[in-house]
């Protein structure tokens, strides 16, 4: 799996690449809302780790974040 | 996390060829983000003929229109209240902010989404890093907060880093100056004028800020902060570093920050940004060392793209290498240098405020200024008003006013310029970005503008 840039994922931002698609995930699913609050946090604070790294870029509106 | 010189080792030191990469990557994603939901993209987007596709270099940047700010308010004015730019409605916002009012137009009006919000919180981190701020500093902010978007990027960035923030709403500025002596604030931020009128309440009330705990002056919202003579004597009156950051309410957040090795200039985050620099009546671009109009691109505002707008600010970009600290981030050197418009006329000569301020600061005894263009008959006539400190003994003003006349003559093609002394407190004081250029030439009699 590469960045961005092309490069190899270093096993610190591998799991940070699937921290973030697992909270996408969560995201996605019927949560209570104190829960979706806290992971639509989270996932926020992740998409700017994943996208500072040049792991991912995109935008999050359609998981309400 | 301490040890770092960079908030972003990884990409503030990328290679030219790498930081491109990742820009072309990211305008991609945008273009085809902004098209498919924002009508005001697609609508530009097809009638230039164009599609994201087509972007295989930086360099077809250039096949999309430029957006201007009046495109921007004419779409505002069709869909009010936020126009046709944005991709989500405000049933999916969770901010609205405004421009700040302060050029007598109507304001921009922003939407925000969390992860948008966030992000301006991150850029800021990245400035507030660069210039050595860390976790165990305490932070004041110095703003009146409310719908102005100011400096709320910076209130979250300073608590995304950990740091200590103290949010300087709703005071006076008496109550300022005490909090940031009684927090032991490290660091502070505010407009340069606003700095400078800190410093002035502090020596009215006996307040020693040079002694205080303050190291940093954090100053935006003015060109002023890149001003040599203003941003000395800030230093001078607190006694701590100023570094200078810019950033606009279109994008939501600064787009450059002076890091601790102060070259002269800030470094624009290009990971996060394009910066064209162009010829304002050509469109066409201009080259490393030219003065030129700010075009921005930036990355991170899915709410409201925001693809090749035209700031007005005047700037000038050089290699990220004129800096020493390892960035490889270009750099606007002496920050934002003007406006386009804000070059005043008088009887043949130009008059940019900025040169104005740069004379006028290196007397430490002008606590304000105004800049005010008459007309009288047919002959344009420019009167620098100033407010000089109580305590300048009176006999010293003749030959302060004849100093002043002679050191901006000299620096405007031999224009005069009548100087006259203000009352006390007859000046307007700006807490936001400062309005000291008055233009009443084609005005009717009574009338005050610019």
């Amino acid at each position: 799996m590469t960045d961005l840039l092309g490069r190899e994922l270093t096993a610190q931002e591998a799991e940070l690449a699937e921290l973030y698609e697992r909270l996408k995930t969560l995201l996605g699913e019927d949560l209570p809302p104190c829960a979706q609050a806290g992971v639509r946090a989270a996932l926020v604070a992740l998409w700017n780790v994943v996208n500072d790294l040049a792991l991912d870029h995109e935008h999050l509106s359609d998981l309400g974040a | 996390m301490g040890d770092s010189a960079y908030w972003n080792p990884k990409t503030e030191t990328l290679d030219r060829e790498e930081l491109d990469g990742l820009q072309l990557t990211k305008l991609r994603r945008n273009c085809e983000w902004a098209v498919a939901r924002s009508a005001h993209y697609a609508d530009t987007f097809a009638a230039a003929g164009f599609g994201p596709d087509q972007l295989s270099s930086l360099e077809d940047l250039r096949r999309i229109p430029f957006l201007t700010r009046e495109e921007w308010m004419a779409s505002q004015a069709q869909a009010p209240p936020f126009g046709r730019m944005p991709t989500i409605g405000p049933e999916q916002a969770i901010r609205v902010h405004t421009t700040s009012g302060t050029s007598g137009r109507e304001p921009i009006r922003v939407l925000d989404g969390t992860k948008d919000w966030s992000w301006m919180g991150e850029m800021w981190a990245y400035g507030l890093w660069a210039f050595g701020v860390r976790p165990a500093d305490v932070g004041y902010v110095a703003f009146g907060y409310g719908s102005f978007i100011g400096f709320w990027g910076l209130h979250y960035g300073f608590e995304k880093m950990g740091a200590l923030n103290i949010p300087g709403g709703a005071q006076t500025t008496e109550n300022r100056v005490r909090q940031i002596v009684d927090f032991g604030a490290t660091v502070v931020a505010s407009t340069p004028t606003y700095a400078l009128r800190l410093a002035q309440e502090a020596r009215q009330l006996g307040v020693d800020l040079p002694g205080s705990k303050v190291q940093r002056l954090i100053l935006s919202g003015e060109p002023a902060g890149s001003i040599p003579q203003t941003k000395a004597l800030i230093e001078s009156e607190w006694g701590a570093k100023a570094a200078d950051t810019a950033g606009m309410t279109e994008i939501g957040t600064i787009m450059m920050f002076e890091c601790s090795h102060q070259p002269g200039g800030a470094h624009i985050i290009e990971d996060h940004v394009i910066e064209e620099v162009i010829d304002p009546a050509t469109g066409e671009p201009v080259g490393y060392g030219e003065q030129g109009e700010r075009v921005v691109t930036s990355f991170g505002r899915g709410a409201i793209p925001l693809i090749r707008y035209r700031t007005a600010d005047l700037v000038c970009k050089v290699p990220a290498a004129r800096c020493t600290c390892g960035r490889t981030f270009d750099i606007y050197d002496g920050g934002i240098l003007g406006r386009v418009d804000d070059m005043k006329l008088v009887r043949g000569t130009n008059v940019y405020p900025r040169s104005v301020e740069a004379i006028v600061r290196e007397f430490a005894e002008i606590e304000e200024f105004q800049i005010r263009i008459t007309r009288e008959g047919i002959r344009d006539e420019i009167t620098l008003r100033v407010e000089v400190a109580e305590s300048t003994p009176l006999e010293t003003w003749p030959r302060m006013s004849d100093r002043l006349g002679n050191e901006l003559a000299a620096a405007h093609e031999g224009l005069r310029f009548n100087v006259e002394r203000a009352a006390a407190g007859e000046l307007p004081r700006f807490e936001l970005k400062a309005r000291r250029t008055v233009d009443l030439r084609d005005q009717p009699i009574g009338a005050e503008g610019d």
